[in-house]
């Protein structure tokens, strides 16, 4: 059966006819019916990743994802299995309270049977999916699919062909959707609850492929709906927050009524505060009255749309003080006290942050915060004013606006964590036709993904083994950005792999942009020479059509860390390399592409010419930084030589200046510096964040601080405390909205303005 | 290191053999002395049959897996956390396995599947991977006394310390 594709506009496709069809049934709700809907979502070809199929345990090896049905067997040693996953995209900003599973029986089994749902726990593709594979290539670790080992629930199938079976999955999308920490969705698995029967026993239900529509497979979920565009402005003894109601999405069952607000000192409201639902709260005298750790401060039943935390507004019984790092979470409630919780996590909930302050200066809050479940400390990507793409070591990657911190698009699940900066490129500038982030993970996979709309392009494992996993992210050779040097016809992906089991074997490869396909790859070892890990995002050479790659040497001296490798299809692959030592950093190229700095993991920075063209080329310069490791890219001030390098180390930021052509770095002078970080023991920092014109530098430091440093000085002079005991991470700047956007080892993403 | 490894204890009626355990006790400190391996067993021992774990830590390199209750994030290429699962019933388990930093913040969970076979006897060992070298675990020296949970089938079954230095 050919694949299909269609928008969930296009009514004569699939089973996203379903969710179009609620859709345009819906009431054009306004701000008072919008809450606790009820809406049906179905496998769609619109994103790869919904997707159902059944699998065969008597041909291991067939796939059977575009067929019209799902069979469920117990026969002995012949079990038959079906998978379903929903795309869950149109349920942004939600907490989930109901999600049922209903699958058409076109044909009973000849004995009831108890059949079971289970959460899948790995990654599948519908036309890969065998009782052997996951992927092509790629086998289950359990064969006949990985699941959670729990039978969420259960539907006696009766003997009675032509009817609908349903399972309570809520437990499930609930994880799927809002956990603290947040389980990725790779749909869920229908099994006979006894297996091997000595008389087969099967099943047959109708697959999103079914001729009749009506019959293909359906998620119901009810859920209501977060607020949205929450701000918050800090002022002398007070916070005001404000934010909007969310236009319905699906049928009305209670309609919002209004909020209850929660506030906590410290930068966050564990996602652990929930208020549980049926229950009417309200703030007392003393304000004593808690949910979890967090104090009610505010509950209304009559839409407000914005709250003054003060003594003289809307809280007079327990105005913050100043000085005071507070979180805030904004819960929106129906009718009937439900609140937008998903069970017993709050963690898509929106907050933001404030501190409060008699001096103007030392105010602030957070333009949003978004969740990230786990540690995120890799700086995020971003398209500036139009999305930031959060990789997440929870096998989730979203998409958030950064004006407001919305969701462009829900969550959606890869194989596993993501470490490295997604790139993310415009319409107008890549050769794929739609704006796109590539995301790689560390099992192997590569991503590429509509930013508009969260659909996934491509996903491809180009190794297929999941050892040769990502640590660092991808690097984009822009074809639009190319000079003639650069031969190929499309945008060209390039990752390394970071395959701890060899010091030797590693491999960087380049993927072709707009089709996911390999186009050239480099593997360590053989006749080539010795590479190890890859932790570090390749660095691509416009100037001389190269991409420049970092890896480990098994900590030797004598062996490769810095590759130069030639980007096109044809020629020589390996052009040049360095030998540096272990290098976890990426480099960082000039503006005029002469020469190239980049840290290693022992404490040297150094200065290569990028025309390097042999193996074991020396660097043109080098600096011992008197600490004991660079951290992160440099950052480089200047159109031509000579350079300012501001680079941070294990416990300092420093400023150098390099003269192409000199053979060494100047540490004194004019524009040169060195701060120390704060802390009886210094705080060790991120990477360095600042741009040619921009006054000031930022880093994030382990003490749950973002230093704002004079580019000129080094001196400090402003800073944002957001919690104690947190690391922060790599920031990106949104130049247009003048933003900083970091994740924390708190998980959560945090967006500030700047400068301070 | 609290590490500690109870050894099998058994039961004969309801009545529990305390000279078993003693020795299993004393078994565990020699274990300990001899390999310096942190390992952990559910602490309150299980009834006979019901699903159990014994955890050790080990750095993994080309030449093997080292075992140890601390490692330097400065020389560590990847922790591996050893699972040994003990009476576990046929069919698909799933143990998911999380590393909590210092602070209390998760770090990183992972979740795996895995096959028992029908009539399949003796323990189930699972390992799981945390990378250390060139991660922001290194990086950024997220270093101190890290905990790791792990459960089965949606049920914790315990946790252990382990200590990241620099």
């Amino acid at each position: 059966m050919k694949e299909r594709r269609c928008g969930l506009k296009t009514i004569a496709c699939g089973l996203c006819v379903t969710l179009a069809v609620l859709l345009a049934g819906m009431n054009a709700a306004g701000r008072e019916r919008k809450i606790l809907q009820k809406r049906t979502t179905a496998p769609s070809d619109s994103q790869n990743r919904a997707s159902d199929a059944w699998i065969d345990q008597a041909n291991t090896g067939t796939n059977h994802g575009s067929d019209g049905t799902l069979q469920v067997s117990s026969s002995n040693g012949k079990n038959q299995r079906a998978l379903v996953e929903f795309d869950l995209s149109s349920l942004t900003n939600s907490g989930i309270k109901l999600a049922t599973l209903s699958l058409f029986m076109s044909t009973a089994p000849s004995q009831s049977r108890t059949y079971q749902a289970r959460r899948l726990t790995n990654l599948w593709r519908e036309s890969d999916a065998t009782w052997a594979n996951r992927f092509s290539g790629i086998a289950w670790t359990a064969a006949g699919g990985d699941n959670d080992g729990v039978t969420t629930q259960t539907a006696t199938t009766g003997t009675t062909s032509n009817v609908t079976l349903n399972w309570d999955l809520t437990a499930a999308v609930q994880q799927w959707f809002g956990a603290a920490t947040p389980i990725a969705n790779y749909g869920a698995q229908i099994m006979d609850g006894t297996e091997n029967s000595a008389t087969a026993r099967t099943a047959t239900f109708s697959s999103k492929e079914a001729a009749t529509e009506a019959n293909r497979p359906s998620l119901t979920v009810e859920f209501v709906q977060n607020v949205t565009g929450l701000t918050a402005t800090a002022g002398d003894s007070q916070v005001t927050l404000s934010w909007t109601y969310p236009a319905a999405v699906g049928t009305v069952l209670s309609a919002t009524n209004g909020v209850l607000i929660v506030r906590q000192s410290g930068g966050t409201v564990p996602s652990t505060v929930v208020p549980t639902d049926g229950t009417v709260y309200s703030r007392n005298a003393g304000c004593t009255n808690l949910i979890s750790t967090a104090t009610v401060v505010f509950v209304s039943s009559s839409l407000p749309t914005s709250f003054n935390d003060s003594a003289s507004g809307d809280n007079a019984n327990c105005p913050p003080a100043n000085d005071t790092v507070y979180a805030y979470k904004v819960f929106a409630k129906d009718a009937n006290n439900n609140y937008t919780e998903s069970g017993t996590s709050s963690q898509f909930v929106p907050f933001t942050a404030a501190n409060p302050s008699a001096t103007a200066s030392a105010r602030w809050a957070s333009t949003w915060v978004a969740p990230t479940g786990v540690t995120n400390l890799a700086a995020p990507g971003i398209s500036p004013n139009n999305v930031v793409v959060l990789p997440t070591n929870s096998n989730i990657i979203s998409g958030i606006k950064p004006l407001d911190g919305t969701f462009v698009f829900t969550p959606f699940s890869t194989a596993a964590g993501i470490s490295g900066r997604p790139p993310v490129l415009d319409q107008a500038d890549d050769s794929i036709g739609s704006s796109v982030s590539y995301s790689a993970d560390a099992q192997g996979f590569l991503y590429a993904t509509d930013i508009t709309t969260g659909n996934l392009l491509w996903m491809t494992n180009p190794t297929s083994s999941t050892a040769n996993g990502f640590l660092g992210g991808g690097a984009v050779f822009v074809k639009s950005f190319a000079g003639a040097g650069y031969t190929r016809s499309s945008d060209l992906l390039v990752v390394g792999t970071n395959n701890t089991t060899t010091t030797t074997g590693n491999q960087v490869m380049g993927v072709d942009g707009n089709s996911g396909l390999l186009a050239w790859q480099y593997i360590g070892g053989g006749t080539n020479l010795n590479m190890d890990i890859v932790a570090s995002t390749p660095v691509v050479d416009y100037a001389n059509s190269a991409v420049w790659v970092t890896s480990h040497s098994a900590a030797s001296a004598t062996r490769p860390s810095l590759w130069k490798f030639n980007a096109n299809n044809t020629g020589t692959r390996l052009l040049a390399t360095a030998n540096l030592n272990n290098v976890s950093n990426s480099p960082t190229v000039a503006f005029a592409g002469d020469v190239l700095f980049v840290g290693n993991d022992s404490g040297t920075l150094y200065a290569v010419n990028t025309s390097i063209n042999a193996t074991g080329a020396a660097p043109a310069a080098s600096l011992a930084t008197a600490d004991t490791q660079v951290i992160g890219a440099a950052i480089v001030y200047g159109n031509g030589s000579p350079y300012t390098v501001i680079v941070s180390t294990a416990t300092k930021v420093r400023a150098v200046k390099y003269t192409v052509g000199s053979g060494t770095f100047t540490t004194s002078g004019t524009g040169t510096w060195t701060t120390t970080l704060p802390g009886t023991t210094p705080c060790t920092p991120s990477a360095p964040l600042g741009f040619d014109g921009l006054a000031k530098v930022y880093v994030g430091c382990t003490d749950g601080t973002v230093y704002q440093l004079d580019v000129a000085t080094g001196a400090i002079d402003g800073k944002r405390f957001i919690r104690n005991a947190t690391t922060i991470g790599d920031a990106t700047i949104d130049t247009t909205l003048s933003l900083l956007v970091f994740g924390t080892s708190s998980s959560r993403v945090y967006a500030m303005p700047f400068p301070f | 290191m609290r590490s500690r490894k109870l050894g099998r204890r058994r039961m004969r009626g309801m009545r529990l053999n305390w000279t078993v355990f003693t020795v299993a006790i004393l078994l565990f400190f020699g274990t300990i002395l001899a390999f310096g391996c942190g390992q952990y067993q559910a602490s309150a021992p299980p009834p006979p049959g019901a699903p159990a774990a014994a955890i050790s830590f080990c750095d993994k390199t080309e030449a093997g897996c080292t075992a140890g209750g601390s490692f330097a994030v400065s020389e560590t290429r990847s922790l591996n956390v050893v699972i040994e699962w003990q009476n576990l019933s046929a069919g698909t388990h799933s143990q998911k396995v999380s590393f909590v930093l210092p602070s209390g913040d998760e770090y990183q969970t992972y979740e795996t599947s895995f096959l028992v076979a029908d009539g399949a006897t003796g323990p189930v060992t699972m390992t799981e991977e945390l990378p250390v070298e060139g991660t922001w675990i290194a990086q950024r020296r997220l270093t101190g006394m890290w905990q790791v949970n792990f459960s089965l089938d949606g049920k914790a079954m315990g946790a252990q310390a382990v200590q990241l230095t620099q």
